[in-house]
């Protein structure tokens, strides 16, 4: 019932956010838009126990509010921003006070989320697809924090502190500092989808090699795509954690730490069975480690990047750690989320006979997309897993 | 060191250079031309009682040739054996006809600068290998304290091929096996990393250069575009590090970074232990990635030209480096944990030094608009390097000495 309320909800943003819309001329048009009110939050964890605030078909296009509440005090939630300067009738502010209010801590320690979204058709053994169509910071500001005893240096930050940046959207740069600019490159943290029932909630302040969430690697931003392979029936896809920039690492602990509106088309692949979350940018394949090692989490990358190789480019394994060393970047994700991370960016561009890049559904010159989804087939995979559902 | 008084110091009298440099190795005109003989080579050690092979003055440009390339099947090293192993492998090249070459087998032959083998090791055992290094330059003048500026005009591949190369034990697969408990990840998370597949057996893989493409043919579908650069740049290390320092572990007087930022265009800063500074190079790559997994990069023979510039009394504790876009700090350590703090707390000094940054503001800026790549995982002491772009620091004019096209 929530499920359908929400759709209905959601239907009569779209008319309003349709403006907004034909202004930005996207090259697509939108399914659904998911507000981040109270009750399409999901606070700290994921767990295919969460009750969907929207079910959509396979290939559709979804709109998603997203928060980031850093600031606002429990006991005097407008005083930061008035303190600060920002508009309490901001849409986004109105968002976090009335999330601050009704929604309570669940116990379980992690981000404040949109979601979930059930994708229909979507069974254990498929692969998630989510493409990012679009992100926008929908606040003129963000926070920066960092606190002794967590960080890239933990021993070493005397006192907590939060460092307010604001932006200017029109040129889409942080004002860090007289003399210091920060160009924004909007990005969610957390992209995550629900783990299989017996898992019960985990919580999203780690990243997990399966169900992803809070992978925090900077190159997730708009034209990029993640690969999820789903655990539970319809996915169940949580995203939050919105960042306004961020560099590798992510050594405070934190990003620019700020409000996303992030525009998802979501496609259930039958075809492409992976055991570990992938990521595609129009120019780089990106395979991921993850670890409370850096060093174990650099292994795995690797160990990743090798399958992706044979998978994919058809290369033995002396030819696939050949080319990890001359012509695959490893960098470091973060370092801070308990599990850290390590990517590695392979270039599209060194397969000189295949279409890779081309064949990409974003081409980022042009802003050309292209988003035609055939139907999915019949899927033998669920067929298979029927029984057990 | 703070970077703009050098810019400062040095842009006025280098414009002509900053256009040249762009251009090949020939073009650019060098004060002094070390050549790769049995005499100027060392394998796989610093010295700090070898001759100099040139002194030069602050300011000078000097062109040094670069070994590598010689690889054969096992056997005696004769110029028949090396000629039939290039032609197995479709390299279109002889011994008679690529100087690098021969030059290369005459150093391995003939160089008494090499380490004997280890005290313990069976008798027979040949003296120690290693990089095919090239060294010292003397820089007049220069003092322990001081720093040595190296500006990379260009590097030019000597051979049209390199390899690459891996054997069971060694590169990225085999980190962290010592500690299987930390699988036990804290986020339980599923599926578990399974144990690394160990490197079978050694190999060792051809790619072909194509020097006027600048690309690597790595097999008929593949091709990698090139940035030759030299694995090892280093001054002469302090005595604390003992008198004939191996070359395979990077350290503060940098040696084997193994950083691929640091092709032509980039700038390297030493601290200088020595006097004379006593720079050593070698390690010729072709192209590497960040991270250098199976423990080499496309291995070749490169010639450099690079200019030094002494600062005295402008002391580093660490290497740093610079490239048009970027400045880079590094952080060096067997644990790759520790090597990400060290490049962390060098980008917070250099913050402070360079813009003023109080700890919070560097720390802040490090997590926001820093990124910390890994430089190698293979060299024993693993290095990650930090990237601070230079275009976040919106007032400052660009007087770096060379400006990519």
């Amino acid at each position: 019932m929530k499920c359908r309320r929400a759709v209905r909800a959601a239907a009569a943003a779209v008319a309003l956010a349709g403006f907004a819309v034909a202004l930005t001329a996207a090259p697509y048009s939108v399914n659904y838009h998911l507000r981040s009110v109270p009750e399409n939050m999901v606070s700290g964890y994921f767990s295919a126990d969460t009750p969907p605030v929207l079910k959509i078909k396979s290939g559709e296009i979804v709109e998603i509010d997203t928060i980031s509440g850093g600031g606002a005090r429990d006991d005097d939630p407008t005083k930061f921003f008035k303190d600060n300067g920002i508009p309490l009738d901001l849409e986004v502010v109105q968002d976090i006070l009335a999330i601050k209010k009704a929604v309570p801590p669940s116990g379980i320690r992690g981000h404040m989320m949109t979601g979930p979204i059930f994708v229909e058709g979507a069974m254990p053994g498929d692969t998630l697809e989510v493409r990012i169509l679009d992100i926008k910071s929908r606040a003129p500001y963000g926070i920066n924090s960092g606190r002794p005893g967590s960080g890239g240096i933990p021993d070493a930050v005397p006192r907590p502190y939060a460092k307010v940046i604001k932006f200017d959207l029109e040129r889409n740069v942080a004002l860090f500092a007289p003399g210091i600019e920060i160009p924004l490159r909007q990005f969610q943290g957390v992209m995550g989808i629900a783990p299989a029932k017996e898992r019960g909630k985990l919580s999203s302040t780690p990243p997990y090699p399966d169900i992803g969430g809070n992978f925090d690697n900077k190159y997730l931003g708009k034209g990029a795509t993640l690969y999820l392979p789903v655990q539970t029936e319809g996915a169940l896809f949580q995203t939050g954690d919105p960042h306004a920039a961020q560099g590798n690492g992510e050594i405070s602990i934190t990003a620019i730490e700020s409000s996303n509106t992030v525009t998802m088309q979501f496609i259930v692949r039958k075809d492409l069975p992976i055991k570990v979350a992938r990521a595609e940018t129009p120019t780089h394949y990106i395979c991921m480690g993850l670890d409370v090692e850096l060093n174990v989490a650099m292994r795995m990358a690797i160990m990743q990047t090798l399958e992706f190789l044979k998978e994919k480019k058809g290369l033995d394994f002396f030819d696939a750690l050949a080319l990890g060393s001359v012509g695959v970047d490893f960098e470091v994700t973060q370092v801070v989320d308990q599990t850290k991370g390590i990517h590695a960016m392979i270039p599209k561009s060194i397969f000189v006979k295949d279409s890779d890049a081309s064949t990409y559904w974003f081409n980022p010159a042009s802003g050309a997309m292209n988003l035609a989804v055939s139907e999915p087939a019949p899927a033998v995979v669920a067929a298979n897993l029927g029984g057990a559902q | 060191m703070n970077a703009l008084n050098t810019r400062k110091a040095f842009a006025g009298g280098l414009l002509a250079l900053a256009v040249a440099s762009a251009a090949h190795a020939m073009e650019i005109k060098a004060d002094c031309t070390v050549p790769f003989t049995p005499e100027t080579a060392i394998l796989g050690h610093f010295s700090s009682t070898k001759e100099p092979v040139a002194t030069v003055k602050s300011g000078a440009i000097v062109r040094i040739d670069g070994g590598g390339g010689v690889r054969y099947g096992g056997g005696e090293l004769t110029e028949e054996t090396m000629d039939a192993w290039l032609k197995e492998n479709g390299i279109d090249a002889t011994v008679a006809t690529t100087p690098a070459l021969a030059e290369t087998m005459k150093v391995l032959k003939e160089t008494k600068n090499r380490l004997p083998p280890p005290p313990n090791a069976p008798p027979g055992t040949p003296a120690a290998g290693g990089h095919l290094l090239v060294g010292p330059v003397y820089i007049e003048d220069a003092e322990p304290g001081d720093s040595l500026e190296v500006r990379i005009l260009d590097v030019t591949p000597r051979i049209p091929y390199g390899s690459t190369s891996g054997s069971p034990g060694r590169g990225g697969l085999s980190l962290g096996m010592s500690a299987p408990e930390s699988f036990e990840s804290a986020s339980k998370a599923l599926p578990l990393t399974p144990p690394a597949p160990s490197v079978p057996r050694p190999f060792s893989k051809v790619t072909l250069l194509d020097l006027k493409r600048n690309a690597g043919h790595f097999d008929k579908d593949i091709e990698i575009p090139l940035g030759p650069f030299m694995g090892v740049m280093a001054t002469c290390p302090p005595d604390s590090e003992g008198p004939n320092r191996r070359s395979t572990a990077p350290g503060t007087f940098g040696g084997n970074l193994d950083c691929k930022e640091l092709v032509a265009g980039s700038t390297l800063y030493l601290p200088v232990y020595q006097k004379g500074a006593l720079f050593y190079t070698g390690d010729s790559h072709a192209v590497q990635g960040d991270g250098e997994v199976t423990g080499s990069a496309i291995e070749t023979a490169d010639t450099c030209t690079l200019q030094f510039i002494l600062h005295k009394g402008q002391k580093l504790a660490m290497p740093r480096a610079e490239t048009p876009t970027d400045y880079i700090l590094f952080g060096l350590d067997p644990d790759l944990n520790k090597a990400m703090k060290q490049a962390i707390e060098e980008t917070l000094g250099f913050l402070k030094e360079k813009q003023g940054l109080d700890i919070f503001h560097a720390y802040s800026l490090s997590s926001i608009a820093v990124d910390y790549h890994v430089t190698q995982v293979v060299d024993r002491v693993l290095g990650v390097h930090a990237m601070v772009p230079k275009k976040i620091f919106v007032n400052d004019t660009n007087t770096y000495w060379y400006r990519a096209r």
